[in-house]
């Protein structure tokens, strides 16, 4: 079985140190990456494109770079992937569907592509998603289901499942993803990786397919923090292209890893958080709690209604969104999806307006609190990978549908754009389970550092190789 | 004083023809359940009327 290049401690920062050294070509790290798509993809359906020519193309540019004595990026060499709801330059933006495939090919990257490439990576393919971001399983009718890799019969989570699994798996040591409603935090916390979803608009969503203007994020995931770090300072900044993007200067985040985090205030969010996560949740986020030595804990009296007042933002926008095209193809969209964007698309003014209003009521609520925290934790899912075909799950008593509840714990952060990140732990029978990190917008650099000293004191699991 | 009668599936063909929607009698039941699921949520906000208007900053 053939694996991707790797530097000797699994860090994307070293790999990107040994091919700027020349120690490493960029090229035989890709060439190896892909080897490892086609022998171990196969099974668990990560990747929906492989873009080999253009990885072998942006790789021999960072090799000639190196040998030319030019600076190939702090990522030089480093392989990654994108959902595919990002474009990428020659290639159809499928975004999970069979409807975008129609349209002509991308004739420039996205901007988050373009950041990392600009950073040395290299782009090697698009990964599975639900169709048009809707969704928390990656369970495409079109495209097929992606595994989760700790447990081939489970899901990976979504919508970017496809990327958090191929990161899980070892696949890509990077790859980018949305979130809307947890659809970043939500894989990572069921494939037992890191993921960030930073601030509204602190990364661009130029030239990705959006699926609910305004409450999508771009983010990413790693194998650890640092490498999670290293991706979101390449990624942050202000982009003219993306009417949401902020201007305000960023911090960056690899830089502040070690300051440790005695000087920040951190909470346990309680009562809502605690009711809708179940035992391996709530374990999680004790473990957390124990080693950072939390005892506060805060409740944000709102929380439940935050949820409600996403989901229905989230269904008028999109379904305003695929109006059109629900007019005219219904049929060619996902089974699973139709149902969801049509009834948003029929939803009266007045719940989208009251939701509206509630977030900006909301908003003060989280933001009085956090005039005394720094960053609050909980966990970032209700439980542990459901299985594949699972329609229903447990939520504090009640039978809830698996692809609406899974984003209970990570909505209310969303709708409010702040930022959040999520680290991995051991939950039960070996599965992995989240702890969700979230902090007052642009504080994104307090996120790392906990998620650090987390790291730091051996209660993180350490993705391996599956 | 005029108030409607018509149960949630009737009212989603109704809203679904005035907007020149024409739905499939295999997705019905589905949509009309996440018709409720959001009627629902609307229920769970409850009036917001006197909350501030909504501007969206993070």
């Amino acid at each position: 079985m053939s694996g991707p290049a790797r530097a000797p401690d699994g860090s994307v920062l070293t790999l990107a140190a040994e091919v700027r050294r020349g120690h490493v070509s960029a090229v035989d790290v890709a060439k190896s990456t892909l080897e490892a798509l086609a022998d171990r993809d196969t099974e668990l359906n990560c990747f929906t494109d492989v873009y080999e020519d253009r990885a072998l193309h942006d790789a021999r540019r960072v090799d000639t770079a190196v040998a030319g004595g030019r600076d190939p990026g702090p990522l030089a060499g480093v392989p990654f992937a994108v959902k595919s709801l990002f474009q990428v330059e020659g290639a159809r933006t499928q975004a999970g569907s069979v409807i975008q495939m129609q349209r002509p090919p991308a004739s420039q990257d996205a901007a988050a592509v373009a950041r990392l490439r600009d950073a040395g990576a290299v782009l090697v393919g698009a990964t599975n998603m639900d169709e048009y971001a809707h969704g928390f399983t990656t369970e495409n009718a079109h495209y097929g289901t992606t595994r989760n890799p700790h447990d081939r019969e489970r899901i990976a989570g979504g919508s970017s499942g496809g990327s958090a699994a191929a990161v899980a798996a070892g696949l890509v040591p990077l790859a980018l993803g949305s979130d809307t409603n947890g659809s970043i935090r939500v894989p990572a916390s069921l494939c037992g990786v890191f993921g960030i979803k930073p601030t509204f608009g602190r990364v661009s969503r130029a030239g990705s397919v959006l699926f609910v203007t305004s409450l999508d994020h771009v983010g990413s995931f790693a194998r650890s923090t640092a490498d999670l770090a290293a991706s979101y300072d390449a990624l942050a900044g202000f982009d003219p292209a993306d009417p949401v993007s902020s201007d305000r200067v960023v911090e960056p985040c690899a830089s502040v890893l070690g300051l440790g985090v005695d000087d920040l205030r951190l909470a346990v969010v309680g009562d809502f958080f605690h009711r809708v996560a179940d035992g391996s949740a709530t374990e999680a986020v004790q473990k957390v709690a124990a080693a950072l030595d939390v005892d506060r804990e805060v409740v944000l009296a709102g929380s439940r209604r935050a949820c409600a007042a996403a989901s229905i933002i989230t269904s008028a926008e999109a379904g305003q969104r695929h109006a059109t095209a629900l007019r005219i193809r219904a049929s060619d969209y996902d089974p699973n999806v139709r149902p969801g964007l049509l009834a948003g698309m029929l939803l009266p003014a007045l719940p989208y307006l009251a939701a509206q209003r509630f977030r900006s009521s909301y908003r003060e609520q989280v933001r009085e609190a956090f005039r005394d925290v720094d960053v609050l934790v909980t966990a970032t899912t209700p439980c542990v990978a459901p299985m594949i075909g699972q329609r229903t799950m447990d939520v504090d008593g009640e039978e809830l549908l698996v692809g609406m509840s899974l984003g209970l714990l990570t909505q209310p952060w969303s709708l409010l754009g702040l930022p959040a990140l999520s680290v991995p732990l051991n939950g039960p029978d070996d599965l992995p389970i989240g702890v969700q990190l979230v902090a007052p917008p642009f504080q994104e650099a307090s996120l790392f550092r906990t998620a650090a000293a987390l790291e730091a004191a051996g209660v993180l699991a350490v993705p391996g190789a599956l | 004083m005029m108030r409607g009668s018509l149960d949630r599936t009737a009212a989603v063909l109704a809203a679904a023809d005035l907007l020149d929607i024409v739905l499939d009698p295999d997705d019905m039941s589905a949509v009309v359940a996440h018709f409720g699921l959001l009627m629902g949520f609307a229920d769970v906000i409850g009036d917001a009327d006197t909350e501030p208007a909504p501007v969206f900053r993070p």
